[in-house]
């Protein structure tokens, strides 16, 4: 053994070691200690510098080579080199220890509440550790294989029926079964943060029409929501007192925000089609607003006239027309409130020069500029030296934050931190974008 | 490529030594078994088939990389040189995602499993652990920068005691810290315990003591007095 640097216990009773110095995997008894065998021989296959190994569920060993930038695969009981089986592709680099992601399986019926029939066609749909699909069969079943560990909520609708939601733990190899009882609505009483929205006309097609509430998904990002995580750490504290909601001459469609410290801007802004839900229903005010979605804010929330590059051309490399974001990063780009990232950044993230990375989380600091830019505020220096100790004034947005905080934009964390790195939530966006466009 | 300082290689390394610092409870195989996998597969005790999920903690914020919307399973590649997390296809080894990138993610090392379901990851070069949903949505630091003193974090686990463990390479500690809150509790092995000279990874063994390998002294350490339960 030299210089080792990733093991594991295994379920056979032995401890694997990677011997970063001499390219092999060893193998020891993992109750004495003793030296069993060298498993994978120096160097087999071209292993450079074995950084991390793990039994993948093959239960075969995959090692990373971390001075050869790729991952080798060996037969798990022999120990012989089976193949590359991630080449040097250009993203790994100095690979660590490999980690596969775990599953379980999510199944249930939708029925109905009153008769107890089986519903077929109901659209199931997860948001919260990775978002996925299914609709019920011709018994009511619905069935989510290799869905990845975590907390869910699942809402499951069907035309005319109120939709329904509820929070799963899905754990490792196990079955979680959620059913769901859906009450007609022409056998309830509506209210209207329940009443579904755009339901689709045809019970068969799945997927709710809701389209125009709707991010479009034509990302390849989760969108996560949370609706049952209300309080604990919200961060009420970051923009500043309710605003009088103006228009809100249209009912609110979000069953999730009813309770919000921020229901006002979100209502008021979901009128004027400035902020759409994550589905029909469902807001996510404690999802993070990410850049591409904050473009499309801004722009629309201040009005500013869509202009794109001449011919269908792109100024990103990640923000190709038909992108959901597309008008509004180029509007936002062209009237000098949105810029990309540097070559050094775009290249770190393994995107092309210039890049707007839009599905990255917008930050604190990032947004107030951009509020502050948009909505043409003089800017404003305190006399008094800066207001956060962590703005200090050589900050990128220094002058920003204060002439938002001079406006009642924006508050500190506390009195003495902005928090300017930290990722901004879907209600506070709102929020703070409403107060922009409200506030002389 | 250039040489890292923990992991130098080529140095005269000669003596192989699997050095069990105390044996004795070692020949009581009959303590507590370690978590079963549930998939079929055997990777270590501690990354595999986590206890049974706990309340989760709620973020506070979050991100959304460049996350998936399959169902694929995928292998998950810490990435120490470009700050990255990549996603490969388990089945084929297929490049699929930009797993996950920025928001403080500098030199990984290591990813794992809490009994949350959220996957961790030790930052070398940040000094700090962050903290991902399944599906790549990130929740904010779980260990912040200088926390603890935690200086180049690499191997983490959580232990049977359900707290975090975590390799402070260039300090040559162990530190432990809250399982469900990320407050720093102690140095749960103190500097060069045993000989504990740059340590990488770190695992909780079948007998529930912790074992860690110590790079520069070509040794998996054991502590007959760092059992936990």
């Amino acid at each position: 053994m030299s210089h080792p640097a990733g093991f594991f216990f295994a379920a056979d009773g032995k401890l694997y070691v990677t011997s970063y110095n001499t390219d092999q995997v060893l193998r020891y008894d993992a109750h004495s200690g003793q030296f069993i065998d060298v498993f994978v021989t120096g160097g087999l296959g071209g292993l450079d510098g074995p950084d991390g190994a793990t039994f993948g569920p093959d239960g075969n060993l995959y090692v990373t080579s971390a001075d050869n930038n790729d991952v080798l695969r060996y037969n798990g009981q022999t120990g012989q080199f089976i193949d590359v089986f991630v080449p040097q592709d250009g993203y790994l680099s100095y690979p660590g220890v490999p980690l596969f992601q775990l599953a379980g399986t999510l199944a249930g019926t939708v029925r109905d509440a009153n008769t107890g029939q089986p519903l077929v066609g109901a659209s199931i749909i997860t948001t919260g550790t990775t978002q996925l699909t299914a609709n019920t069969d011709s018994t009511g079943a619905y069935t989510l294989t290799s869905a990845l560990i975590g907390s869910y909520t699942v809402t499951a609708s069907l035309a005319g029926y109120i939709p329904m939601s509820a929070t799963v733990i899905v754990s490792a190899g196990n079955l979680t079964v959620q059913d769901f009882s859906l009450v007609s609505t022409s056998a309830s009483t509506p209210t209207p943060s329940t009443t579904p929205i755009g339901t689709p006309t045809e019970s068969s097609t799945g997927t709710p029409a809701s389209t125009d509430t709707a991010i479009p998904m034509a990302t390849s990002t989760s969108t996560p929501i949370n609706p049952a995580t209300n309080t604990p750490g919200l961060p009420t504290s970051t923009p500043t007192e309710q605003p009088t909601p103006s228009p809100t001459d249209c009912p609110n469609p979000f069953v999730d925000i009813q309770d919000n410290t921020f229901y006002g801007a979100i209502h008021a802004l979901s009128c004027r089609r400035v902020v759409r839900g994550l589905d029909a229903s469902h807001y996510g005010p404690s999802a993070t607003s990410t850049r591409g979605q904050f473009a499309r804010v801004v722009v629309k929330g201040f009005g500013l006239p869509i202009t794109t590059p001449s011919g269908g051309g792109q100024s990103f490399t990640d923000v190709p027309p038909g992108y959901f974001a597309y008008n509004y990063v180029e509007t936002g780009y062209a009237a000098g409130i949105l810029s990309g990232y540097d070559q050094n950044s775009c290249q770190a993230v393994g995107a092309n020069y210039p890049c707007y990375l839009p599905n990255r989380a917008i930050t604190r600091a990032e947004l107030t500029k951009l509020v502050v830019k948009t909505a043409g505020y003089p800017r404003i220096t305190p006399t008094t030296g800066a207001t956060f100790v962590d703005v200090t004034s050589t900050y990128f947005a220094y002058i920003y934050i204060e002439t938002a905080y001079a406006h009642g934009i924006i508050n500190g964390v506390d009195s003495t931190h902005f928090a300017p790195g930290r990722s901004i939530r879907r209600d506070e966006m709102a929020q703070i974008v409403f107060k922009g466009m409200t506030t002389p | 490529m250039q040489i890292h300082n923990f992991l130098r290689k080529g140095a005269v390394a000669v003596v192989i030594a699997f050095l069990l610092i105390t044996t004795a409870l070692l020949s009581s195989p009959s303590q507590a078994a370690p978590a079963v996998p549930t998939l079929g597969h055997s990777e270590g005790s501690s990354r595999t088939a986590p206890p049974p999920p706990r309340a989760i903690n709620r973020p506070t914020s979050g991100s959304l990389p460049n996350a998936p919307l399959t169902s694929s399973l995928q292998m998950l590649i810490p990435n120490y040189m470009n700050n990255t997390i990549q996603g490969y296809d388990a089945d084929t080894g297929a490049h699929v995602s930009i797993w996950a990138s920025g928001n403080g993610l500098y030199g990984p090392l290591d990813a794992i499993y809490g009994p949350d379901g959220n996957i961790y990851a030790s930052c070398h070069n940040g000094g700090d652990v962050l903290r991902y949903t399944n599906g790549g949505i990130f929740l904010g630091a779980f260990v912040r920068p200088g926390d603890g003193n935690l200086n180049g974090p690499f191997g983490m686990a959580f232990g049977p005691d359900g707290n975090f463990y975590v390799t402070s390479q260039n300090s040559n500690q162990v530190m432990r810290f809250n399982g469900q809150t990320g407050a720093f509790i102690d140095v749960f092995v103190t500097a060069g315990s045993g000989g504990l000279n740059y340590p990488t990874d770190l695992h909780f063994g079948p007998d529930n003591n912790l074992y860690v390998t110590s790079q520069d002294s070509n040794q998996v350490l054991q502590w007959s007095d760092r059992a936990v339960h």
